[in-house]
């Protein structure tokens, strides 16, 4: 394997190895680019380390470094050292994504154009456009192996899909089907086949799911261009006198405090510790933190709008049978502010197991009425509903400085309030979501609140003008040349749909921006 | 932070937390049983243990479980009040409230009764403590679950690929 010396400062270092900084590293990696990647979390096998147990894999793959919440939202009083649940390993949270793999609309890109002024909203349209990113999607897509395009069949629904397909036909839904998922439904790139395990969100055992853990960091390794350092904690980027970042202080696997320099620093760490380095990088030149002066750094969290509908039925379901995130209806995520509120969402099947859906359904609750509910497990369907939140100021990631973590640094803070939007488009969400599963005979419905944050976005979006945001259109900091975000912190909105792809497909994109730069010089 | 403060600064990678431990801190406290046995407890005294137990049901009460689900629960706790002192008290001077509530015997009222008792208690940080820990330690045992139709693990069967993913058959249009 390659290996750069700490004072090598012609390489680009990456912080993060997931959907963004995973395949941002390979693809600068193929341009012949050196690149250090420094992730905080264990590099796992997932032909060793993967157990189908939904708490042991928790404990092996999440983030549990503590955090802390506040706001109005139930998850900072249910879960308050929790507010995220997304991954700390080789391939970040890649390894418990469930696949979904959508485009995002051309409405979109253009909240407030679209939208309009939302009071109490922080909306702003992108500096891209759909068709800007269409040819990164078609690239994204070939790349993770999306089923419903380049040829690629749909997976086979399972029981859980069956339930909601027939549900939303009864309805007059149209736009139902199994989804376009970064799941192999027959084998490719080298990886085996879906055999319907469940137990998507504990990292696939069959590596069929696409994650960077076994495509974009092995593929990047072998170009002799990369290096990848497991359990390297980043503290802190540093910078030169002239204000460009020279270097980043990391905690390496053995406890030691290291630097490495760098010509270029690309931040991929999630929506929340992103933030939170910049802002614990701050200097006396840059006082307020690393790419701030717009003060937007850590602002405008976004978690969209989410939910989840389990209908109990009559007789068996057995929803966790096969892949969790099985089928997807459309109808609603359209723009159509007759609803009562601006944007769209999605319903996508769920699944938990036993274990999960005690500690989910319902959090804090007890006695008879909440186990009646679980002793219908195996009669039960799911669904996750996913939509567009609006952008807030005050919902924001800022330092705790009440609390610090192991290395002495204080902890991020994740504060979020729902919009009035938010409040009226979950309420319309669960109301079709329980008719979709009452059209077809369901005894009863049950409404399951947000589980802590599986989307993370926002916190260092993109602009047009320096003064409105973190980075410009190709997730380049306003302030600091050689400074790139590379995860979904950089989006201008949330967009009704599940991330990643979006995420995959601006980090191929951001790719080709640096290696241009690079080559004339600019940066 | 400055570049001379953090270079000052004595940082240590505390290697002493396990990933059981993290998960439990992320949770509120909350950890996990291995087994399922009869109740064996090396700190709480037995009528310590089946007290607890008897809360862990009226807590999460499911008439096809026996009582062993639910001593496992406490075994949990037992195992982590081992060497946390304070956890211990909590333990301790809880059952010693719900036997106040009880004329001094939690154990011999009816499931009925318990339950009046219990929510007499609700959101103290014995009740929290209690709860959060039975709820992942009870639904986590692998030994109850196919009494709720989970069927576990699939990897080793191959999945559901050949074993019925796909079979419901009383949807209409069928």
């Amino acid at each position: 394997m390659k290996k750069f010396d700490l004072n090598d400062s012609s390489v680009v270092v990456v912080i993060g190895s997931g959907a963004g900084g995973g395949t941002l590293s390979n693809e600068l990696a193929q341009k012949g680019i050196n690149v250090v990647c420094l992730e905080a979390g264990k590099h796992l096998d997932f032909r060793t380390d993967f157990v189908n147990k939904e708490w042991e894999m928790f404990s092996k793959e999440a983030w549990l470094d503590k955090r802390t919440a506040s706001g109005e939202w139930r998850v900072a009083k249910d879960f308050p050292n929790l507010p995220a649940w997304i991954c700390k390993t080789v391939g970040g949270s890649t390894l418990h994504w469930a696949g979904a793999s959508l485009r995002f609309q051309e409405h979109e890109f253009k909240g407030l154009s679209t939208y309009g002024h939302v009071e109490g909203a922080n909306l702003l349209d992108w500096p891209i456009t759909l068709q800007d990113l269409a040819p990164y999607y078609d690239k994204a897509e070939d790349k993770m192996g999306v089923t419903q395009t380049n040829g690629i069949p749909a997976l086979p629904g399972n029981n859980n899909y069956k339930v909601m397909e027939a549900g939303a036909k009864q309805l007059g839904y149209k736009e139902v089907h199994t989804g376009r998922m970064a799941i192999n439904s027959q084998p490719r790139d080298g990886r085996g086949s879906c055999r319907q395990l469940g137990f998507c969100f504990q990292g696939c055992r069959m590596g069929a799911k696409w994650s960077t853990l076994y495509t974009e960091i092995p593929k990047a390794q072998a170009t002799g261009h990369f290096e990848l350092r497991a359990e390297s904690h980043v503290l802190q980027i540093t910078h030169n006198q002239a204000g460009k970042v020279d270097g980043v202080v990391y905690m390496d696997a053995n406890g030691q405090q290291q630097q490495q320099k760098a010509r270029i620093v690309c931040v991929a760490g999630n929506s929340i510790e992103s933030p939170r380095l910049l802002l614990n990088s701050a200097s006396t030149l840059f006082p307020d933190g690393l790419a701030n002066s717009s003060g937007q750094v850590g602002r405008n969290y976004m978690r969209h709008v989410t939910g989840s509908v389990y209908g109990v039925f009559e007789k068996p379901v057995n929803m966790h049978r096969g892949t969790t995130m099985a089928g997807i209806i459309q109808d609603e995520s359209d723009h159509n502010p007759k609803r009562g509120f601006v944007g769209g969402y999605e319903m996508e099947t769920i699944s938990l197991g036993l274990p999960f859906l005690a500690a989910f359904l319902n959090p804090g609750s007890w006695g008879k009425e909440f186990t009646g509910e679980l002793d219908n497990y195996e009669n039960m369907a799911g669904m996750w509903l996913v939509g567009e939140d609006m952008p807030q100021e005050t919902n924001r990631i800022t330092l705790n400085h009440e609390v610090k973590d192991h290395y002495g640094l204080p902890v991020a803070n994740v504060h979020v309030t729902d919009h009035p939007n938010d409040i009226a488009m979950r309420e319309h969400a669960y109301k079709q979501g329980a008719a979709v599963y009452e059209s077809i005979g369901a005894l009863n419905t049950i409404r399951v609140p947000p589980y802590p944050s599986t989307h993370n976005l926002g916190t260092n979006r993109m602009s047009l003008n320096a003064k409105d945001g973190v980075v410009n259109g190709w997730g380049q900091s306003h302030d600091i040349d050689n400074l790139f975000i590379s995860d979904g912190s950089q989006f201008t909105t949330g967009a009704t749909e599940n991330p990643t792809l979006t995420i995959v497909a601006l980090a191929i994109r951001q790719s080709e921006y640096i290696a241009r730069e690079m080559a004339a010089m600019n940066i | 932070m400055t570049k001379q403060n953090l270079s000052r600064r004595s940082f240590l990678k505390k290697g002493t937390m396990t990933a059981a431990g993290a998960v439990a801190i992320a949770l509120s406290g909350i950890s996990i049983s291995p087994s399922a046995w009869a109740m064996t407890l090396t700190t709480l005294d037995h009528k310590t243990g089946k007290s607890l137990s008897a809360l862990c049901r009226v807590l999460y009460p499911h008439n096809q479980l026996t009582n062993v689900y639910y001593d496992a629960c406490v075994e949990g706790l037992d195992a982590n009040a081992k060497n946390d002192p304070a956890l211990l008290t909590l333990l301790t001077e809880g059952v010693q409230t719900l036997n106040a509530h009880s004329q001094n015997n939690f154990l011999a009222l009816s499931a009925e009764q318990q339950l009046v008792v219990v929510k007499k208690i609700e959101g103290s940080p014995f009740f929290n403590q209690v709860r959060s820990h039975v709820v992942v330690a009870l639904y986590n045992n692998d030994k109850i679950w196919s009494l709720f139709g989970y069927e576990g693990p699939s990897f080793p069967y191959g999945g559901y690929l050949e074993r019925g993913f796909n079979d419901i058959d009383w949807l209409p249009n069928h």
